[in-house]
């Protein structure tokens, strides 16, 4: 299975390779590897669906559980069926639709990617991994998105498509990431086993919401649906793959194979029933009011999509076959329209169905697979649409609770989807001949191939359903639900009331289609999701969080030295004394009185001079004043017993005094730049700063250290040894590292200060 | 009195970066101005052999210089990250000094005595040491920003790093100076184990006040916000491959030493520092991430966005001072303090990667008299280079922490690490952060793929093939590693319990 | 005898006073200078405590710091004149091309 997946990505490097030398070869080779999987995965379904699981595991990042296992079984498989199967008919499309673009290598790298990470995610074992993938989807859709990206509107489609999505991902990150610590494992066969722990964890609600949150981005449901229309910038061969039989469909796989670890709760079944519907009543109306063919389909799917959420949220057996089941019907058909949708835009160049008509007798092969797959979508017998829709009527009938509002609510959904199945696959083709601006030589076989296929699949297995009932259809209900189920689908089941509701809905549905104009109309009304929706909620954030971005800039940003200084001191001494508070005590300086006088003058005058320092409005007075608080430092040093501190002392300052004074006549004389009223706030801000510090510093220094050293030096006297004069001994001997970075910051001063000075600025006096 | 024994093995890496530190000195005073790159030439040969140097003495375990220098693997694991990011930042340099007509050979030399500090810091095992080597570090960033002497923004920024710089070495001085005034010690061993010696004991006043001055000092030297007002204004003040070189090097080695300094000797003080670092984490993710969106300058954006990845990292270390508190039946869990350190140090040593990979790519596109560091700059860049967008984009998602990059690596460990702790909140904030952060790296992926420029459309220069080499070697790595990240991971790993036991 | 808490006292005060120089003035050698005080305040600690162990690393400390801080003070004063060169800033309000 490493291989299955591995080698779509492999195939990916060499294909853009393969395509600049052999050409024609090329088309080909790319069909291949899907196909090869497809008749692979086809193979395995016998296993399978005796029950068998396969694996493979192989280590990556072992020690934080991080593996590349793999598991096939029933639900993956479905999954890898479709991916596999509808891919191999997409890169034929593909060779056709971008006939003799200088690209086409590039997307079809783009594509093996993508094709290669959604098996990779549906094939995972372990979260982390699955995360992965699922990440790779996200990226190789906006490059795919984005091929065609010579308008702006596809740049800004792509972007969006992107930013949702990533936010789901990181979402998705932290719910596995949670999910992990929860049931003490990244694995999902070791999750499963752990189900009851982590339903009763405390991390279990944000582990929902999270979940919740990726696979509804993923998978566009109510509120983040609007990112599918607007995708439809894609080319055709891409929203065929990724937004319809694919990639939206990993956020219904990620509900599906995570339903037998999180569900069952009332917050789990109940938010995807609600959002479900939502969703599809949303999707459908909206696919009415459209014109732009890709994009009725894109909302379709995002109905249908809601359907599928829907039914895994009922979760009860039959809702399970339903989705499984609608999952199958919707990937043939729906892929199949798209590739007809595909192919009108590539002949007509029009996507305008209002615009679109008698298209019958230009392309009669096209006409006739999109016949019998809208014929799939609007639920009728003998195709697999049908069975579908009964199954669908079944689950909801057997709803626990208000089965007749949900049953309502499918109900609608359905009929305005026959309405939307006739707007898209009748209406083009009948009524006028259009007259064609260009004389075109025909759909090539390669573009139609795909939409044949797909059609003559759902009227096949409508025919005969128990070719995959038994073998794909049981085994993924079976994984959905953690426990063995047998299904028999058949077409007919004679009178019942899910029969009755088809008819209904089928009537209802043909009355709409008939009359879609003025429904066009009245939907538009509504105007649903523009001005208050989803999609506004998007713009907006986004220019919240713009403007936002420029305000706090302006006033942390300005540029302006003493408002960063400002800024850093307030919060430190905020700090300092938000800690300090707890231990506050009064200040006790004791022994005042045993200051000899000349040591009390030294300290006075340091004082003295460092306001000097700060006040003074003559630059010597600053200078002069700086030397006299080092030179008094000195002498505290020499009382203190450190000679040697005090030489040193001595030489340094007299060196940064003439420094100074050198500097100073180069630079012009104080002035005062800024007004009294500055002068007034800035002295009020830094002497209220100044008194909390001195206040907290001189109440943090008033209990001298000395009473708890003592026992420690009677523990470690051996550390007493050293006498009183011994600094420069240290120095060289035992402080030799320390020296030689102080003599390199010497060096790197010099260094620095030279080359500063050597050269000299445009126009500079020097 | 009895001499030590003075062990150089524990600082042949610093020994080789001195000396040709020198070399290039020496050297510098014979060339003529135009032949500068030879200086290039010969720092690059020097980091190399340092690099040789370091691994051929990998692990280490001890201490030398009467215990002021530590040479573990902890410190060498550091060593490699400023090695590399030194001559990343030097393959970046010379086409670059030369359209901005900064032909100093001392810009090499100052690259290397940066190196040899920020060495010393990792190394440093006593406040002393650790305090030379910040100073050594910061002095030749303060000059190295100034060097583009007829540009007043390269000026300013330089006037700017070193009044605030300055100031924070004050603030870091004086806390150290309490922290001798309670222990009577500089050694970082001895002080812990007086800490641990007089645990109920302390002076807690005086404790707590010398840890927030010396956090202060630290959250400063790794631009967590609100102490990062100065990184946007010097980083794009700064030459462009000295802003890739301190972007890197200073935060990587603050978070060096404050990992083994906070870890080992203040571990006794956890519940106040972890809470310290959680203010500032959620701060600087918040802060960091929000103003980058709203940047025009590349530069200045990567600025913000390399205080945002600070804010990440400190996620990382709260993680690991929470760690040592907790008991696992009744038994301290060290496994998940190394894990957390861990994903500290494979974040960083990502980071450098990246983070010098997208500033190369800023420089490959300049020219003289035009840096072009505007977004707009960036329009349509797929087509003119496709192979250097290419590279940026897998930068840029590498900083956004995409899966199969290394920067997902760092990024999935340090959540992971807050989680396992049980420090969800943050981890929660550091994923909503990350949702920003991707608004405003995607953003310039898709003006380099899908915009189309502005006005007249110049030609690419040639892009100087040394400059590539980083963007190449960088990227190169980012993938290596996103894709099998084992070897830094035991590294990281095998340092921290080294340093542990 | 002063003891070493009245020299604590005295530093905190000199740091203050430093920071306050920071805060309140805008000229660039102000702001230097008191750079300067706030390290001497660092010094004064320094050597209070040094003399209340009987230690002699709390000098040595000392000692590092004044040489590395007349390291500081040179370049410092380089840079000033670089950007004085260039700008004619002396003031450090004048310094604000950066900005945003």
């Amino acid at each position: 299975m490493l291989i299955a997946v591995v080698s779509g990505f492999v195939f990916s490097l060499a294909v853009p390779l393969l395509h600049r030398t052999v050409r024609n070869v090329t088309d080909w080779l790319v069909v291949l590897l899907p196909f090869s999987l497809f008749i692979y995965f086809s193979f395995l379904t016998q296993p399978i669906a005796a029950g068998g699981v396969l694996s493979s595991s192989h280590a990556w990042a072992p020690s934080v559980g991080v593996n590349l296992s793999f598991v096939l079984d029933g639900l993956s498989l479905l999954f890898a069926i479709l991916i596999s199967g509808i891919g191999a008919l997409v890169f034929l499309y593909s060779s056709g639709y971008f006939k003799g673009h200088s690209g086409l290598g590039r997307f079809y790298a783009y594509l093996l990617i993508f094709m290669a990470s959604m098996l990779g995610l549906v094939l995972s074992d372990n979260v982390i991994a699955l995360f992965i993938f699922w990440e790779l989807t996200s990226l190789s859709s906006y490059l795919l998105i984005g091929f065609d990206h010579e308008r702006s509107s596809a740049r800004s489609a792509a972007r969006q498509a992107l930013l949702v999505t990533s936010v789901g991902g990181l979402a998705l990150l932290a719910g596995l990431l949670l999910l992990g610590e929860a049931g003490g494992s990244f694995e999902l066969s070791q999750l499963l086993r752990e189900r009851e722990a982590i339903r009763s964890h405390r991390f279990y609600v944000p582990i929902v919401v999270l979940i919740m949150v990726a696979a509804f981005t993923k998978s566009a449901q109510f509120p983040f649906h609007f990112w599918l229309p607007n995708a439809m910038e894609a080319p055709a061969p891409v929203s065929t793959y990724l937004h319809s039989a694919t990639m939206v469909k990993a956020g219904i796989y990620l509900l599906a194979r995570l339903s037998p670890v999180l569900g069952g709760a009332r917050i789990w079944q109940g938010t995807i029933v609600v959002v479900g519907a939502i969703t599809m009543l949303i999707g459908a109306c909206l696919a009415i009011k459209e014109t732009d063919i890709k994009r009725i389909l894109a909302y379709s799917t995002v109905s249908i999509l809601g359907v599928l959420t829907f039914l895994l949220g009922l979760g009860t057996r039959a809702a399970v076959e339903a989705a499984v089941a609608y999952l199958f019907i919707h990937a043939l058909y729906k892929a199949g329209l798209f590739l007809v949708a595909g192919i009108i835009d590539h002949e007509t160049g029009i996507r305008d169905v209002t615009r679109l008509s008698g298209l019958a007798r230009i392309m009669p092969v096209t006409a006739l697979a999109a016949a019998v797959a809208g014929l799939s979508m609007a639920g009728l017998p003998p195709l697999f649409g049908f069975i579908g829709k009964e199954l669908l009527y079944t689950a909801t009938l057997q709803a626990p609770l208000a089965n007749s509002i949900l049953t309502a609510a499918v109900l609608l959904t359905s009929a305005l989807l026959v309405a939307v199945a006739g707007i898209v696959s009748l209406g083009p083709f009948i009524g006028r001949t259009m007259t064609l601006s260009e004389k075109h030589g025909g759909v090539p076989l390669t573009m139609t191939a795909g939409p044949v296929v797909l059609a003559g699949l759902g009227l096949l297995i409508g025919l005969l359903p128990n070719l995959v009932a038994g073998r794909i259809v049981s085994s993924a209900v079976g994984a959905v639900l953690a426990q063995p189920a047998a299904i028999k689908l058949a077409l007919l089941h004679g009178l019942t009331v899910q029969l009755g509701l088809s008819g209904l809905t089928f009537a209802l549905g043909v009355t709409a289609y008939l009359r879609r104009d003025a429904l066009r109309r009245a939907v538009s009304r509504f105007d649903l999701g523009t001005a208050l929706g989803p999609a506004k909620g998007y713009s907006l954030t986004l220019d919240g969080m713009t403007a936002l971005a420029r305000l706090q800039t302006r006033i942390l940003q300005s540029g302006h030295l003493h408002i960063y200084l400002f800024i850093i001191l307030a919060v430190t001494v905020g700090l300092v004394g938000s800690w300090l508070v707890r231990y506050y005590g009064l200040m006790r300086l004791e022994g005042w009185a045993d200051i000899r006088f000349y040591e009390f003058l030294t300290a006075l005058v340091i004082v003295a001079a460092t306001i000097v320092i700060v006040r003074a409005s003559s630059r010597l007075f600053s200078v002069v004043a700086l030397g006299v608080v080092g030179y008094s430092m000195g002498i505290i040093y020499i009382i203190f017993g450190a000679p040697d501190l005090a030489m040193t002392q001595f030489s340094i300052d007299t060196l940064t005094v003439i420094l100074l004074l050198l500097v100073l006549y180069r630079l012009p004389r104080y002035a005062r730049y800024s007004t009294t009223l500055e002068r007034l706030r800035d002295a009020a801000i830094a002497l209220a700063v100044g008194v909390l510090v001195t206040g907290l510093t001189l109440a943090a220094t008033a209990v001298p250290p000395i009473s708890q050293i003592s026992s420690y030096f009677a523990e470690n006297s051996y550390l007493l040894a050293k006498g009183r004069n011994v600094v420069n001994v240290i120095l060289v001997d035992f402080r030799a590292f320390d020296t030689l970075g102080e003599i390199t910051v010497l060096a790197v001063a010099a260094i620095g200060v030279y080359s500063l000075m050597k050269l000299r600025g445009n126009g500079s006096d020097g | 009195m009895e001499l030590p024994v003075v062990d150089f093995t524990a600082v042949y890496p610093e020994v080789v970066v001195t000396l040709v530190g020198l070399l290039v000195l020496a050297v510098d005073v014979f060339l003529k101005p135009e032949r500068k790159t030879v200086l290039a030439v010969i720092a690059l040969l020097g980091l190399f052999l340092a690099l040789l140097v370091t691994l051929a003495y990998y692990p280490l375990d001890e201490v030398a210089f009467s215990g002021m220098v530590a040479a573990d693997s902890f410190s060498q694991f550091f060593k490699l990250i400023f090695i590399l990011s030194a001559a990343f930042s030097i393959l970046m340099s010379p086409r670059y000094l030369q359209i901005f007509n900064i032909n100093a050979g001392e810009y090499y030399e100052l690259i290397m005595f940066c190196t040899l500090g920020m060495m010393v810091m990792v190394a440093g095992n006593d406040l002393v040491t650790i305090y030379i080597g910040l100073e050594l570090m910061a002095i030749s960033i303060y000059l190295m920003a100034g060097f583009q002497r007829d540009n007043p923004r390269s000026s300013e920024a330089s006037m700017k790093y070193f009044l605030l710089g300055s100031f924070a070495s004050a603030i870091l001085l004086y806390g150290m100076s309490f922290f001798y005034g309670i222990t009577g010690k500089t050694n970082l061993e001895e002080i812990a184990r007086y800490l641990d010696f007089t645990q109920n004991m302390l002076n807690t006043k005086l404790i707590t006040l010398s840890l927030v001055l010396m956090t202060v000092a630290f959250a400063f030297k790794i631009a967590a916000v609100p102490f990062h007002m100065w990184t946007p204004d010097v980083y794009e003040g700064a030459p462009t491959p000295l802003t890739a070189f301190m972007s890197v090097g200073p935060k990587v080695a603050a978070f060096a030493v404050i990992l083994r300094v906070y870890m080992t000797t203040f571990h006794t003080l956890v519940p106040d520092w972890t809470q310290l670092f959680w203010i500032l984490s959620v701060l600087t993710m918040v802060v960091g991430n929000v103003i980058a969106v709203a940047q025009q300058n590349i530069k200045r954006m990567l600025a913000y966005s390399s205080i945002s990845h600070a804010g990440y990292l400190l996620i990382g270390v709260i993680s690991a001072g929470t760690a040592t508190e907790i008991k696992i039946n009744g038994l301290p869990a060290t496994s998940l303090v190394s894990e957390s350190m861990m994903s500290v140090m494979v974040y960083l040593f990502a980071y450098m990667f990246m983070n010098l990979g997208a500033f190369a790519v800023v420089i490959a596109l300049a020219k003289a008299g035009n840096p072009r560091e505007l977004l707009q700059d960036y329009a349509g860049l797929a087509r003119r280079k496709p192979f250097t967008a290419m590279l940026m984009t897998i930068l840029l998602l590498s900083l956004l922490g995409f899966p199969g990059t290394f920067g997902f690596i760092g990024k999935f460990y340090i959540f992971k690490a807050a989680i396992t702790t049980g420090n969800v909140t943050i981890a929660v904030i550091g994923v909503i952060m990350s949702v920003v952060a991707a608004f405003y790296y995607i953003r310039v992926i898709v003006y380099m793929y899908m915009r189309e420029p502005e006005g007249e459309i110049l030609p690419e220069a040639d892009f100087a093939s040394s400059t590539m080499y980083a963007v190449i070697t960088t990227t190169v790595f980012t993938l290596l590693f996103g894709v099998a990240p084992g070897f830094i991971i035991a590294m990281a790993r095998y340092s921290i319990e080294q340093m542990l036991a | 005898m002063i003891n070493p808490v009245h020299l604590m006292a005295l530093g905190a005060a000199l740091f203050c006073i430093g920071m306050l120089g920071f805060l309140i003035r805008r000229n660039l050698i102000v702001i230097f200078m008191s750079i300067e005080l706030m390290l001497n305040a660092v010094n004064l600690n320094l050597v209070a405590f040094s003399n209340q162990f009987q230690s002699a690393h709390g000098q040595v400390f000392a000692v590092f710091v004044i040489t590395v801080a007349a390291a500081e003070a040179a370049t410092g004063l380089a840079i000033l004149i670089a950007l004085y060169r260039i700008s004619r800033a002396v003031n450090a309000d004048e310094a604000r091309i950066l900005k945003w």
